[in-house]
């Protein structure tokens, strides 16, 4: 990937929430992306759990909630390098969250930051999952980025997925209704 | 969550970090998270920092004067914004055949859930007039026409009201309602309105942009077209409760001056009734499972948006039980 294309990706604000969720449903991409958040007005318990873990943990740690450009890393900590902490509720969309992750170490690495690695936060099923970031990684995250800006470009949301999850999604009441 | 009605005067505040209402004799403490909204019947003391509290806890708080009369509301800044919804919602508005469209649908849903009212009180005859005029809904060639048609089946089914209550009635009457009946159907009009705003303020959905109403009707005018659709389900059946059960007698209603209005332990009769109302539960057919009324207001919301978004058409909620 061309610088250019570099420069037109960060022109479309992809979040690292967005980047999750490229992995877990393009529909709530789609809807997510357009303003239509339904996260925070559903009332859905884990969204809820998940809001509480991220106000009451980790309190200690200084450099929380750093913000740049688009996205808002949970916590930070230098020990030799620049390491990305992430806190999730629940270990059920790992992949997602390793990849959002891993945009954050991307971001980072743009800026001239020295930062190759971090931390994934399970509090509540006492969990900890180290990620690394490879120059492979670089390669498969630019494909998810354009994957992303694919999805955005689409004038509708993808169809409702259908699957088991749905019924624990925030978005449950707006796809199904 | 809990919706929380003041009708005592006195201070409210901030209290490190909950709400307390501090009345002459005692003092109140009500948990924040537990608020959803509040409403104001009385004259109450408050300053920016309870209002900037509020606001961070996305708190509204309405306001009702002395009549009962809606006053207005302090609505926290937008959390939730869509560009891309809004300019959707003026595109419908601007484009008169959409604009048009969505304004039957209200109407229709509106008149389907008037029609069920009257349906279960077997008022055949204006049933079958009521479907008449709902197939010119399709014929309307502009608002002015469908708002007609509109009124006409207004008219019909309010001509009922005198036998299913047992009250004075004679017409609809506003800004000041003549009689009991006028004053409820004014409250619990207001209530509705309320209900509806603070559902449209979660989503992105934009409350002044509208279809059946003119957005320069009032403030937020979408509010009122959604409210047509549940008025009848939500106001006029618990007015007509209300009234059936002798929970409301000629003692709750002020006509001291030359016009009704609630006293405030009819306001209070009501609107713990209202409340009640909005937390009953009932198995969505759809969603196969339990939800509130209130939730219904929600709901329709959502499919508002997926007809504005080009995915679904919109279909109002027509009431099933």
């Amino acid at each position: 990937m061309n610088s250019d294309q570099v420069t037109e990706l960060r022109k479309a604000h992809i979040t690292g929430t967005m980047v999750a969720y490229y992995f877990i449903c393009h529909r709530k991409l789609w809807l997510f992306a357009k303003g239509l958040n339904l996260e925070n007005i559903s009332g859905n318990a884990d969204v809820i759990k998940g809001r509480i873990l991220h106000e009451t943990r980790f309190n200690r740690q200084n450099n929380k909630e750093v913000a740049f450009d688009t996205v808002k890393i949970d916590f930070l900590h230098y020990n030799g390098q620049v390491y990305v902490h992430e806190v999730k509720k629940s270990k059920k969309f790992e992949e997602a969250h390793t990849w959002q992750l891993k945009y954050y170490i991307y971001m980072l690495q743009e800026k001239g930051v020295n930062c190759s690695a971090g931390v994934i936060h399970y509090p509540s099923s006492m969990r900890r999952e180290e990620v690394n970031f490879t120059p492979g990684d670089r390669e498969l995250l630019m494909k998810a980025l354009a994957g992303i800006q694919a999805v955005l470009s689409k004038p509708l949301p993808e169809k409702k997925a259908g699957r088991k999850m749905c019924s624990r999604c925030a978005y449950f009441d707006f796809c199904y209704i | 969550m809990r919706t929380y009605y003041i009708f005592s005067s006195g201070r409210l505040r901030r209290m490190d970090n909950t709400l307390a209402l501090e009345l002459e004799t005692e003092r109140r403490v009500v948990p924040v998270e537990d608020i959803d909204h509040i409403y104001c019947f009385s004259e109450l003391d408050l300053n920016t920092r309870l209002l900037d509290f509020l606001a961070q806890k996305q708190i509204c708080l309405h306001f009702f004067n002395y009549y009962g009369h809606y006053s207005g509301s302090f609505i926290p800044r937008e959390s939730q914004l869509s560009g891309f919804l809004l300019v959707r919602q003026v595109e419908h508005y601007l484009d008169q055949a959409k604009r048009l469209e969505l304004a039957r649908t209200f109407v229709e849903g509106a008149l389907h859930n008037i029609r069920r009212n009257l349906e279960k009180r077997e008022y055949d005859d204006i049933c079958s007039k009521l479907d008449e005029i709902r197939e010119g809904i399709g014929k309307t060639a502009s608002i002015e026409e469908l708002m007609s048609l509109e009124a006409h089946a207004r008219k019909a089914y309010y001509d009922t009201w005198e036998e299913i209550t047992g009250w004075e009635f004679g017409s609809r009457s506003k800004r000041p309602p003549a009689n009991a009946l006028n004053a409820l159907i004014s409250f619990g009009n207001a209530m509705m309105y309320t209900v509806v705003l603070k559902e449209i303020y979660r989503t992105a959905l934009n409350p002044t942009i509208s279809y059946l109403h003119e957005p320069s009707e009032r403030r937020y005018s979408l509010a009122l077209d959604v409210a047509e659709i549940f008025k009848p389900v939500f106001v006029d059946r618990l007015i007509f409760r209300l009234i059936n059960l002798n929970m409301l007698k000629e003692t709750h209603f002020d006509t001291n001056v030359n016009f009704v209005y609630l006293t405030e332990g009819g306001r209070k009769v009501f609107v713990k009734e209202f409340e009640e109302t909005l937390e009953k539960t009932i198995l969505h057919r759809k969603l196969k499972r339990n939800i509130r009324y209130k939730s219904l207001v929600r709901l329709d919301l959502y499919k508002l948006i997926k007809h504005l978004l080009g995915e679904e058409k919109y279909s109002p909620m027509k009431v099933w039980w």
